[in-house]
């Protein structure tokens, strides 16, 4: 009987949301199970575009790592982009949408230095430990 | 006798004058400030160095003393004693006050000189005469200003920014600070400590110290236990916190556990207030307090749930892991009030106690806000939901207390979520079973701040390994 409350973890902790630290091309590759496991993203990236006015409070740019470029959306509902730069690394953090290929960002800011070279240990760990759910999930 | 002996030789304070000669003053240091250099004018390039302190040898006489010199004499001299030492001063200078520095710099006292201690003629070294010390040392508890006229933090808090300048607190030191280090744009190394106060007016409220000297007079004492009465401290309206604060300037003296009805009633209610388990509820909702850095296992979420199925004890662990849901832009579950007799958490719109066990039911309801609050932490592997973050914990965390931030602007309070939200913190957890809860475990967080990324790089290695 004691055992009850355990199992019952055990199955919420595999539901429960996961932050990714991502480079763009592994962010499109694992939303692919977003259903199975909620996620959202850590993304640290070059702003590749001006920052430009939409609908709704939103405010559209582009972001790249290595050869691949993402576009962005940022609404501001409580609060308001802070100042980006074109050509320097910032840190975005937010949710993928495949289908119109869009990072929805909630939370954009410059990155330190030690934070993108620091990043590269939490993306093997992000990556690894997501071949591991995913693996899991074939076998079920 | 050797006491007659010592009486005769010795000048009390109220008979110093310019005339004296040879004169030989024993006191006990109430209050002392830290060495410091200033440029000579005379000699461009190098410095003079200057520390001042205060001595008392009755109930009502006390004399300022300061000295000046080499940096190697006023160092060494200002190191041989602290406050609270009974010294004996030899051969000092008697001069008259300069009214406008004395006034500014220096603490108050009835005396219409102060001493000069110069390297060539003075001397000063610790009182050995024990009869003396045993007349001397009551004098620490003997306020220097009327011990009646001071304000509670209630008072000051009332006041508001109409209060600006120098005032007497009479209140309980609730907890002290950590001490932080700092260096000013003109290269100077510097320290500054924040007391948290109470009284039975208000909860917390923060006394700030900036010298050495206050600050290890400070760390001395025994939090909920010692009552201060504060002559002379700088209280202002900070627009940072949005509330008052105070600062030991050098003017202040800071009297122990003064010898006073006032100051004897606000003893028995901070010791009663505090076995009440008032404070350390707040303090530490978790119980039992273990030092940080005896914390040393670092786990993941994923790792952080397994040890729970492995072991049905409590355990401590640290995490680096980003804030994933945290409340901070809805005060209602932030902030929770609770009767200051029993500590139970009370409804605001309630006039009463409904608690079965509280020895105030039935009359007018007393209250003080804490921070009281769940927040989600994720990482790769997974979240932790609903974990505690209150007291003392939350206001370090925050930087604010829960006044402070309940009267913050809407906007400042949601600044001051995003300064953590989705932000990667290193964050020290306890796990204790607690069969109410639906995970089956209580989560509360020790202590959290936006974690170094070279730690979390390290973190993560040494978890692939």
């Amino acid at each position: 009987q004691q055992k009850c409350p355990v199992l019952q973890m055990k199955s919420v902790s595999e539901k429960t949301l996961r932050i990714l630290t991502v480079v763009i091309e592994g962010m499109r590759h694992w939303s692919q199970f977003k259903n199975k496991a909620p996620m959202l993203f850590e993304l640290f990236a070059t702003l590749d575009s001006a920052v430009t006015d939409g609908k709704y409070s939103a405010k559209h740019f582009l972001m790249r790592t290595g050869r691949d470029v993402v576009s962005c959306v940022f609404f501001e509902n409580d609060h308001e982009l802070p100042k980006i730069f074109r050509g320097l690394v910032h840190r975005c953090m937010g949710n993928y949408d495949r289908q119109s290929d869009t990072f929805t960002c909630v939370s954009v800011r410059l990155a330190s230095r030690y934070e993108q070279k620091n990043s590269q240990e939490a993306i093997r760990a992000s990556d690894e430990e997501m071949r591991q759910v995913v693996q899991s999930l074939s076998e079920i | 006798m050797a006491f007659n002996a010592s009486v005769r030789n010795f000048i009390p304070i109220s008979e110093l004058h310019p005339n004296t000669t040879q004169a030989k003053v024993v006191g006990v240091v109430i209050g002392k400030t830290d060495a410091r250099g200033f440029p000579d004018r005379k000699n461009l390039g190098s410095e003079r160095f200057t520390f001042g302190f205060t001595i008392k040898d009755s109930p009502d006489h006390s004399i300022n003393v300061s000295s000046w010199g080499s940096e190697e004499y006023i160092i060494g001299l200002c190191g041989s004693f602290r406050t609270g030492d009974c010294v004996v001063i030899e051969n000092p200078l008697v001069t008259p006050k300069d009214p406008e520095k004395e006034e500014r710099f220096c603490p108050a006292t009835p005396s219409f000189y102060r001493l000069l201690m110069t390297e060539t003629h003075s001397q000063i070294r610790l009182c050995a005469d024990v009869e003396e010390e045993n007349r001397l040392l009551p004098l620490l508890h003997v306020p220097v200003k009327d011990p009646r006229d001071f304000y509670t933090l209630g008072d000051i808090n009332a006041n508001g920014q109409s209060l600006d300048g120098f005032i007497n607190i009479l209140a309980a030191v609730r907890s002290t600070g950590e001490q932080k280090f700092f260096t000013t744009s003109d290269g100077r190394k510097g320290q500054r400590m924040e007391v948290k106060l109470f009284d039975d007016t208000v909860n917390s409220f923060p006394l700030v110290c900036w010298d050495r000297e206050t600050i290890q007079f400070m760390q001395s004492l025994t939090p909920k236990e010692t009552v201060l009465f504060i002559s002379d401290a700088r209280v202002k309206f900070d627009t940072f916190r949005n509330g008052m604060t105070a600062t030991a300037t050098t003017k202040t003296i800071i009297t122990i556990n003064p010898d006073t009805p006032e100051a004897n009633q606000l003893f028995n209610f901070a010791k009663e207030f505090s076995e009440s388990g008032a404070l350390d509820e707040t303090d530490n909702q978790s119980g039992d307090d273990i030092p940080l850095d005896s914390i040393t296992d670092v786990l993941t979420v994923s790792q952080l749930r397994s040890k729970t199925q492995d072991t049905l004890d409590a355990f401590y662990a640290i995490t680096y892991a980003f804030i994933s849901a945290l409340p901070l832009d809805t005060p209602s579950k932030v902030v929770r009030n609770r009767c200051a007799r029993c500590r139970v958490p009370v409804a605001e719109d309630v006039m009463v106690c409904t608690s079965f066990s509280c020895a105030g039911q039935g009359q007018e309801l007393e209250m003080f806000s804490g921070f009281d609050l769940l927040l989600d932490i994720s990482d790769h592997t997974g979240t932790l939901q609903s974990c505690y973050l209150s007291g003392t914990v939350a206001e370090k965390t925050l930087g604010c207390t829960a006044e402070e931030y309940v009267n913050l602007s809407e906007v400042g309070q949601t600044a001051l979520k995003w300064r953590f939200l989705l932000e990667r913190c290193k964050i020290y957890l306890k796990v204790q079973p607690a069969p109410k809860f639906r995970s089956g475990w209580r989560i509360s967080i020790l202590s959290c701040s936006l974690a170094d990324s070279v730690e979390v790089k390290q973190s993560l290695e040494t978890e692939a390994l």
